[in-house]
């Protein structure tokens, strides 16, 4: 069974008389422990997809389930709630606490789901260790580097060991070097079994995934292996 | 002054708007305020406020200086002089001496007798007034008296009374209930004569100098009838000077002084100045009033400013970003200051405009509070809400004033921050020349701290003392915290200031007895600088009260609830302020309200000596102690002779009059008036008393007596010099100090003395009443049953509850003030709030997307709330409590009264509860809306 299925997911932004169709009728199933990566177009639906797979933003149409929840069927707390439990979040422009030490951050998703303080910051710490930020951690964010805080980002989004991690552009503020060892530690978490859908917009980094999905125009035009998606729609 | 700071105000906004005709800066700064129309509301508001408060308090000042000498308009019109004979048989020839003097600068002579008498209503259950002055005058004379009859008060009087006709002036037809025609009764030198009411007419002008104006010939035969002793009649000419009411009374010296030339030939004639001499006294009352005023008011007015800064501050930061831009693409720093001054200007000059109607509208509400405080029928002070255009120029122009200040301030500064920084929102980096302007800035604040302490010890200055030694310590942070570090620095001068502010007293007692009310506004200041610097220095224990909060369960919205405020120190810090302050002057208030409010009883006790009514008549007519124990009830009495004296002090021109109060050993014989010191030698009260009874050297006088704004106070053993009626000098020794005197006996001294050497007034007692008899039945029985000798008796208890009550009154009137200033902080909460739900969108978003329900968002702003205004009562009320005990138990005043401090729980319960739940109900919409932001949209921002 998937650990996520999306069937026929349609999402329309009104804003006056204009309406933009930023999905239209979206199917797609992720497996656990897939590496997905998601491409397209700026402008064409990726982060909306994300969004709407995640229950972050509503749909118009389809369903979205994760690990056999309906989580659009849900209220809002229990779709909160469900996103606690079984997501992480990994975002381009980091969306670190800017009050709040690096640990403090990554703590959060722990304290979220009512763990003990104490043994919520000793989680953090190690998790930070593993993200290579062990000395690190009484830093607020704008004592650190892009790099860094990304790091950090990621270990608030593995601290609670989600079912699924999203990851949006993970690596668009960061210079090549750094971007890689963010790269390299998401594959390396991936490798360990954490499943992983991320957007991106770099055609060299579909090559570490599994798994690669297309999408122009609100729609999937392309779901299968990186290493066999057609050149002329992958240069996006 | 209004010019100056009208001038200062234009100054600052006049570059803003001229800025303005620059057509990109003009189009940046509007469209930034129409683009967030609801957050340019806010901070119009806010800043309103602060304009508004300092509106009000300038509203409620010019409303009593004008009500005081508004009594030139009821009682006095054009009466500038007053030229009094001894004996009424020679008022024709004085009239006729004043009227021959033929000076350019007089318009008007008129004679008029006149005497206080008892009236009364009659018919069935007939009221009555104790102390009514009756009046000869011919309303004709009267009407040209000050040359226009439209403005003489008698316009409308028609013909000088004729038999038994009255015109009798509207406040006291008013508390009679009396119509055209009905009958009243005049009691004088213990006779009676029935008169018919012709007129009513306005109490206004020289009509109001007296209250019933009866028949030629009227008083000279109440005289002739009479039989009792008395005081004469009051003969005198009245004199109007050239010129308008009030530019009239200017020329008043060289009047007396013709005046007095022109009446050289006559006997017992005196040259009374009665208008300069009594705007004079309305200017000193008006100011000793305002000052106060103005000084509790200041705190409400420091929370105002500190609005206006933290609103600006505030919007600067979140400008920062755009105004970094700006930088970068080309824009020089002297443009980025110029476009947000364009947009603070736009805010500056609304809020300017909105708060000096809606101050109008507060200085209102409080002059009614005010009047109803104050309002006595009998009064001829009346609070007509007068705000003037002068001062309502003055309290707008430093509105603006200070909000263009702030504005430019914080443009400049932002416009001096590294461009990259700005851009990506990080801290500043430190720069060389940075550091310079901050040491150089740190030492001159040194200095100045070093030269306010000195100037303030050497020269006695109370204020410049206060704040001297703070200045100093705060200043000094910058210099030390590379060394020491931030929160060591921040909490020594926090501790300091404190220490300082708490004991300055103690430390400097020469230098703070005469403090004035500036100096507690000081303090206050100093204070609260002090407590928010200790507290925001504290991080370590407000980490240990997150944790200790988690584990009651409410983990990560407290923890998201005090993050927040503790790391916007600086913004944190002015709200804190903005609640201590107030808070702080609010207990300070009620600690002493209370004390007044738990003493009525003791007060009554302490000036009663252990008579239960104290019986005034009038002295023209007075009663005798026979009439008085006659009275059912009545079981004993105790006769006073009461009359000024005039007091020789020194370093002083001319003598001080006081009050004397001559007793015999009739006083003594159910106990004595309280004592707060006494002459060595003798052991109790009773034995200082009884030695004053029979020993003509020996005063015990009030806590006040002869005091002055400035002057020595006198304590026991002193020696002091009473001028006797003949002008001879009597020595005399200060045997002994009140506890209290609520009842106004001023001085104690033997019957003998004051009998021998001055002019006593006669029917005053102090009354005892039979037991099982109620006090308050038997003074009801002395006031109706003698009414026609004036007589007002009240129980002990009564009187100084009126007197209480009167200063409670006040005391209220600026808690409600004060109130204003809460009502500030708790805008200003509620505005950072709204701002924060703005600033921190992204940051809610990222909180829901981890799966923090929107509870725990709601929760965490209402946290957030209630800890800023619970921190700032807490910081308030206790400052108020420490120094309101430091004052009582340092003060010499609340040393000889005996008043001890008192737990205010009522006024404690309003300072922590109000302001709590106000808070949190500010806090209710932003959280909500906080609570709405859907994630996705949220990551979206900007």
């Amino acid at each position: 069974m998937p650990i996520l299925s999306a069937k026929n997911v349609a999402k329309t932004y009104r804003s006056g008389n204009l309406e933009v169709n930023a999905l239209r009728g979206v199917d797609l199933d992720v497996e656990a422990g897939e590496f997905v990566i998601v491409m397209g177009p700026s402008g064409n639906g990726k982060t909306t997809l994300l969004n709407c797979l995640s229950g972050l933003d509503e749909i118009d149409e389809g369903t979205v389930e994760i690990e056999g929840q309906s989580i659009h069927q849900l209220s809002d707390r229990k779709r909160t709630r469900s996103r606690a439990l079984t997501m992480g979040f990994v975002f381009q422009a980091y969306n670190l606490i800017p009050v709040l030490s690096a640990v403090e951050n990554a703590e959060l998703p722990l304290l979220v789901n009512g763990i003990s303080p104490k043994s919520a910051r000793a989680r953090a710490a190690e998790m930070l260790g593993r993200v290579g930020l062990g000395g690190r951690m009484g830093h607020r964010p704008n004592e650190l580097s892009g790099g860094e805080q990304q790091r950090v980002t990621i270990a608030r989004a593995l601290v609670a060991e989600p079912s699924i991690v999203w990851a949006d552009e993970p690596t668009g503020n960061l210079d090549s070097e750094t971007a890689a060892s963010v790269l390299g530690l998401l594959t390396e978490v991936n490798a360990d079994g954490q499943t992983i859908v991320m957007v991106t917009h770099e055609s060299d980094i579909a090559a570490m995934a599994d798994r690669l999905v297309l999408i122009r125009d609100g729609m999937v035009e392309y779901d299968g292996a990186p290493s066999t998606a057609p050149r002329r729609l992958e240069a996006v | 002054m209004a010019q100056v700071a009208l001038i200062t105000a234009l100054v600052l906004l006049v570059p803003a708007l001229w800025v303005a005709r620059k057509a990109t800066l003009r189009r940046l700064a509007l469209r930034n305020v129409v683009a967030r129309p609801a957050e340019a509301v806010l901070v119009t508001v806010g800043t309103m406020l602060g304009t508004a408060i300092i509106v009000a308090s300038f509203a409620v000042g010019d409303t009593i200086r004008e009500g005081i000498g508004g009594v030139v308009d009821t009682s006095l019109g054009p009466i500038d002089e007053s030229v009094v004979i001894e004996d009424p048989d020679q008022l024709l020839t004085l009239h006729q001496v004043v009227s021959g003097m033929g000076s350019s600068l007089v318009d008007g002579v008129v004679p008029v007798l006149s005497l206080p008498t008892a009236v009364t209503t009659v018919g069935v259950d007939p009221i009555g007034e104790p102390d009514v002055w009756i009046a000869e005058i011919d309303f004709d004379e009267a009407r040209v008296f000050g040359g226009d009859p439209e403005t003489s008060g008698f316009a409308t009087a028609g013909a000088t009374p004729t038999e038994d006709e009255a015109v009798v002036i509207s406040s006291l037809a008013s508390r009679l209930a009396l119509e055209r025609g009905d009958q009243i009764e005049v009691h004088a030198y213990g006779t009676s004569q029935t008169f018919t009411v012709r007129q009513v007419v306005e109490r206004y002008s020289a009509a109001g100098y007296n209250a019933v104006y009866l028949p030629a010939g009227t008083i000279a035969a109440f005289a002739a009838d009479a039989a009792a002793t008395g005081q004469p009649p009051r003969a005198e000419v009245l004199v109007s000077n050239s010129g308008g009411w009030t530019s009239g009374a200017g020329l008043s010296e060289q009047v007396v002084a013709e005046l007095e030339e022109a009446v050289a030939g006559l006997t017992g004639v005196q040259v009374e100045p009665v208008k300069s001499n009594l705007l004079d006294q309305a200017a000193a009352d008006g100011n000793e009033f305002t000052t106060l005023f103005n000084g509790i008011g200041a705190f409400a007015v420091i929370a105002g400013i500190l609005l206006i800064v933290n609103l600006f501050v505030m919007l600067a930061e979140e400008r920062k970003t755009s105004l970094g831009v700006m930088r970068a693409i080309g824009f020089s720093r002297a443009q980025v200051t110029k476009s947000f001054a364009i947009e603070g200007a736009v805010y500056a000059a609304t809020a300017s405009v909105v708060g000096v109607a809606s101050g109008i509208g507060i200085g209102w509400v409080l002059v009614q509070v005010l009047e109803s405080i104050f309002f006595q029928e009998s009064s001829s002070v009346t609070f007509t809400y007068a705000p003037q255009l002068e001062s309502m120029l003055l309290a707008a122009a430093l509105g603006l004033g200070i909000t263009m200040l702030t504005i430019w301030a914080t443009a400049t500064r932002i416009s001096q921050f590294n461009v990259i920084a700005a851009v990506r929102d990080l801290p500043q980096p430190p720069t060389r020349r940075g550091r310079v302007r901050v040491t150089v800035a740190s030492l001159l604040g040194v200095a100045a701290g070093a030269g306010l302490t000195f100037l303030g010890v050497s020269q006695e200055v109370a204020e410049a003392a206060m704040a001297g030694v703070p200045l100093a310590a705060f200043s000094m942070v910058p210099l030390v915290r590379p060394w020491a570090g931030e929160k060591i620095t921040g909490l020594l001068a926090g501790v300091v200031a404190l220490t300082w502010g708490i004991l300055v007293f103690s430390f400097l007692p020469d230098v703070m007895r005469e403090a004035e009310i500036s100096v507690f506004v000081v303090q206050g200041v100093v204070l609260v600088a002090g407590a928010v610097t200790v507290s925001a220095s504290a991080a370590v224990l407000w980490s240990r009260a997150v944790d200790l909060m988690s584990r009651a369960g409410s983990g990560l919205s407290s923890r998201l609830g005090l993050v927040y405020p503790l790391a916007r120190k600086g913004r944190t810090g002015l709200l804190l302020g903005m609640f201590s302050l107030v808070v702080f002057t609010i207990t300070f208030l009620a600690v002493f309200a209370q004390i007044l409010s738990d003493e009525t009883r003791s007060l009554a006790d302490d000036s009663s000596a252990g008579y239960d009514i104290i019986a005034v008549s009038t002295p023209f007519n007075p009663a005798s102690a026979e009439q008085v124990q006659a009275i059912d009830g009545v079981d004993a009495l105790a006769p006073l002779a009461v009359s000024p004296a005039e007091f020789i002090v020194e370093g002083r021109e001319d003598p001080l009059y006081w009050r004397v109060t001559g007793f015999d050993e009739t006083l003594l014989q159910f106990g004595t008036p309280a004592l707060a010191e006494r002459l060595n030698g003798y052991e109790t009260d009773r034995a200082l008393f009884e030695a004053v009874a029979v020993d003509p050297k020996l005063l015990v006088v009030d806590e006040f007596f002869l005091d002055e704004v400035g002057g020595q106070r006198h304590g026991v053993g002193d020696e002091i010099v009473m001028l006797t009626g003949e002008g001879l000098e009597l020595e005399m020794t200060i045997a002994g100090v009140l506890a209290s005197d609520f009842t106004f006996a001023g001085s104690y001294a033997s019957e003998e003395l004051v009998a021998a050497n001055l002019e006593p007034r006669l029917g005053r007692y102090y009354v005892s009443v039979s037991s099982g008899d109620d006090a308050e039945n038997v003074a009801g029985r002395l006031n109706a049953q003698l009414i026609s000798h004036g007589m007002s008796a009240e129980t002990f208890d009564s009187a100084v509850e009126r007197e209480v009550s009167q200063t409670l009154g006040i005391f209220r009137l600026f808690q409600g003030f004060l109130s204003l200033g809460l009502l500030i902080g708790i805008a200003g909460l509620a505005v950072v709030l709204v701002r924060a739900v703005r600033e921190r969108r992204r940051a809610i978003g990222v909180l829901r997307s981890l799966g923090a329900q929107s509870k725990t968002v709601r929760r965490s702003f209402l946290i957030e709330s209630a800890f800023v205004a619970i921190q700032g009562v807490v910081i308030g009320a206790v400052l108020g409590l420490v120094t309101a005990y430091q004052v009582i138990v340092n003060s010499d005043t609340f040393e000889t009264s005996g008043f001890e401090f008192s737990w205010p729980w009522l006024g404690l319960a309003f300072v922590v509860i109000v302001p709590t739940v106000a808070a949190l109900l500010a806090a209710v919409l932003p959280a909500r809306r906080a609570a709405q932001i859907t994630p996705a949209v949220a990551l979206r921002t900007e």
